[in-house]
């Protein structure tokens, strides 16, 4: 059965030299401890070091080079991503621009909205979070409540945004309203009236509030939206055309190397710490699961490829992220049992393990749920 | 596209001749003449001729269309064989024997003993072997083999262009490859069924439940044919510690994905799955069998997480990241 197209890519030759100039670069900033490695994508929003990266031009490497961009390919681009993940960079600042809003917006949204946002982003001073889910509407992303009226000049929002990663530091999120009743009885009548703003996070009318996530660190937020006044100019492609919008940025989401790196510094460390053992176990399981990391790797970079040459692999990226978030779970959860096999302790593995364990709930949760996921696979199968 | 055009022409031939007929005198210890006659015949016996980087891709695609069709016949052996100087014909098959496991040098497993001539091969070298007319075993699949102890053997060294760790390896992916096959057409088999089986009033495959047992199924499949193309890419251009790595990598996940697929294949079957008749049981019995041959999961897994932890091995993202084709990583 081939419903999967997963063709092998091959990266070229630029993409080596790239990798060489951003290990060199991470491997300066770790030797002069710019910063501790983080375990995700995630967790370490450090405003400095995007800078520097926006300098080094990685952020927004495949974009026109009109708009701040490097006109590179997506391989480069994938480099530059699994590379900072690997380091344990704080890519925080600037991954939700550089991943999904400034794709958006270079696909959907206005030649000014293009010139307004992406250089700021490309120059790692421009930030975006998500502004997407809430409290009724996790999964079930169509039924979202918060209301876009229309009024002179622009539209007024009413609703709460939850889940809202560093709203509290970021600068704009694109954030899905209802702008139009859904219309009943059509097939997909849930699926129209939804429309995409550019929500600037410092605007009137709008709080935000800390969520403690469970590891105890402040990333999620509530952003309570009470009349906020949002210009014609800052809607993002057609008003009422956001499901189709929204559904075009899930290949980009969902087929990166963040899906299944996540624990991937437990799983280096723990080689790290075994070099020279003999123990069965403890080689086995690092064998086992480097077959796995590789093959994901392979698998998402033939996506990669993909979406360079314009194809919307949407079936192949929930595949990978399935796949990925379940190898990353399961890495944390095998390398504790192997800490009484190492020949000696090791600090080092004991904290990135606790923090992966604390982490690992989130990760089959964020950006499409295991559930959702296979029910994605299960219609590309011709099962529903 | 030739890697296309050789599939296709394997499976077509495959699926003519990988009849009813051919599996019932497998099942009874019998040799299926027809169907070896047409492989022989069609020159899949012949393909690594040129040696096994030369005719590694297109080997792996006809291994995979065998592994598609469950084809009851040691097609490998034959092909190693014939690279070693000794090819099969239509009325005598010549198979390679190999040992369980690539250190081992005084016994090998020799397929159909009593109907094929058994070319004995390991470290040390070729031999070829009295016919034995008993065979001791069958694998899962009821294919007869047995043990041949080799301490008396007069070896004649390997031909200096194939090294018996490259010809150990090129076992490793083809089964991996042939599980990847039979994977495929398992996954289509158990879609199908699950389409057509309507239970509680609707069709097996309106259950949620039943949506992402198959969706996980999908995955492993998806994984292991990944896997086995980075190899045999691998395999024909990489050098010898790339192409280990890969190889060790395929079969470690191919192998896991037989486990994990045929086991949602057969819960979405049920009963009927169990059967003889059905053909579901082919595939899984050949998977299972293939998945131990040449180094199981749990052989490689450690084999590789030594190579990985050795004191002078790189990282392990330098290990992951190294290009089959450039020197350094890309």
């Amino acid at each position: 059965m081939s419903v999967f197209q997963f063709e092998l890519c091959e990266l070229p030759p630029e993409a080596a030299a790239l990798r060489g100039e951003v290990r060199a670069f991470l491997e300066a900033e770790i030797a002069g401890a710019a910063w501790d490695p983080q375990g995700d994508f995630c967790s370490h929003f450090s405003e400095d070091f995007s800078k520097r990266v926006g300098a080094n031009g990685w952020i927004g490497l495949t974009w026109p080079t009109q708009y701040g961009g490097h006109q590179r390919s997506m391989l480069e681009r994938y480099v530059v991503t699994e590379e900072m993940l690997v380091a344990g960079a704080p890519v925080t600042a600037h991954w939700i621009a550089d991943r999904q809003s400034g794709p958006l917006l270079l696909r959907f949204g206005s030649e000014a909205q293009r010139q307004r946002y992406l250089p700021g982003i490309t120059r790692g001073e421009t930030y975006f979070a998500i502004g997407m889910s809430e409290p009724d509407a996790g999964s079930d992303l169509a039924s979202v409540r918060t209301r876009a009226d229309k009024v002179a000049g622009g539209w007024k929002l009413n609703g709460r945004k939850v889940w809202t990663t560093y709203a509290h530091r970021c600068h704009y999120a694109i954030t899905l309203a209802r702008s139009a009743p859904a219309t009943a009885g059509l097939p997909n009548a849930r699926h129209d009236g939804l429309t995409q703003f550019i929500l600037d996070l410092h605007a009137p009318g709008l709080t935000i509030n800390p969520i403690i996530n469970l590891p105890g660190q402040h990333e999620f937020n509530e952003m309570v939206l009470d009349d906020v006044f949002i210009a014609d100019e800052d809607v993002v492609g057609t008003p009422g055309g956001g499901w189709a919008q929204v559904t075009s940025e899930l290949a980009f989401e969902r087929s990166g190397p963040e899906r299944f790196l996540s624990s991937f510094r437990v799983l280096s460390t723990l080689v790290d710490a075994a070099r020279g053992s003999t123990d069965a176990r403890l080689l086995g399981t690092i064998g086992r699961f480097t077959a796995h990391l590789a093959t994901l790797r392979q698998m998402s970079l033939s996506v990669a490829a993909m979406l360079s040459r314009g194809a919307m692999p949407n079936l192949e990226a929930a595949l990978i992220k399935d796949l990925g978030n379940a190898c990353e779970r399961e890495i944390p959860e095998a390398a504790r049992l192997l800490v009484s096999a190492l020949p000696q302790p090791n600090l080092l593995l004991d904290a990135l393990i606790e923090e992966a364990v604390l982490y690992a709930p989130s990760w089959t949760l964020r950006g499409g749920t295991r559930e959702i996921l296979r029910g994605i696979i299960a219609r590309g199968l011709g099962l529903r | 596209m030739a890697d296309t055009l050789i599939f296709d022409s394997a499976l077509r031939l495959l699926r003519d001749h990988a009849d009813k007929h051919a599996f019932a005198l497998v099942e009874r210890g019998e040799w299926p003449t027809t169907l070896w006659k047409a492989l022989v015949g069609a020159g899949f016996g012949d393909m690594l001729g040129d040696g096994l980087e030369a005719g590694c891709a297109d080997a792996v695609q006809v291994l995979r269309a065998q592994g598609q069709c469950a084809a009851p016949v040691p097609l490998l052996e034959a092909m190693l064989a014939s690279a070693l100087g000794h090819a099969s014909t239509e009325t005598l098959p010549v198979l390679a024997a190999l040992p369980q496991r690539a250190d081992v040098i005084d016994a090998v497993v020799a397929r159909w003993p009593g109907r094929a001539q058994a070319l004995a091969c390991t470290a040390v070298g070729t031999c070829m072997l009295p016919t034995a007319a008993v065979p001791d075993t069958r694998n899962y699949a009821s294919e007869p083999q047995i043990s041949i102890n080799t301490v008396a053997a007069r070896w004649s060294p390997l031909p200096a262009a194939i090294g018996f760790d490259t010809l150990w390896l090129f076992c490793a992916l083809a089964r991996a490859a042939m599980i990847r096959g039979a994977l495929e057409h398992m996954l289509t088999l158990t879609v199908d069924y699950a389409n057509t089986r309507v239970q509680f009033g609707k069709a097996l495959a309106k259950q949620q439940a039943v949506q992402h047992q198959l969706a996980l199924m999908a995955e492993e499949v998806a994984a292991a044919g990944v896997a086995v193309d980075y190899a045999a890419r691998c395999f024909a251009q990489a050098d010898a510690a790339m192409r280990w790595q890969a190889v060790a990598i395929a079969k470690i996940r191919a192998g896991e994905a037989a486990g994990k697929a045929a086991e949602i294949a057969h819960q979405i079957h049920g009963a009927i799955g169990f059967t003889q008749e059905y053909e579901l049981q082919r595939y899984s019995r050949r998977v299972w069998t293939w998945r131990d041959e040449f180094g199981n999961e749990a052989d490689w897994a450690a084999l590789l997480g030594q190579r990985l932890t050795a004191s002078d091995a790189p990282t392990l993202w330098q290990s992951i990241t190294r290009s089959p084709t450039h020197s350094s990583a890309t």
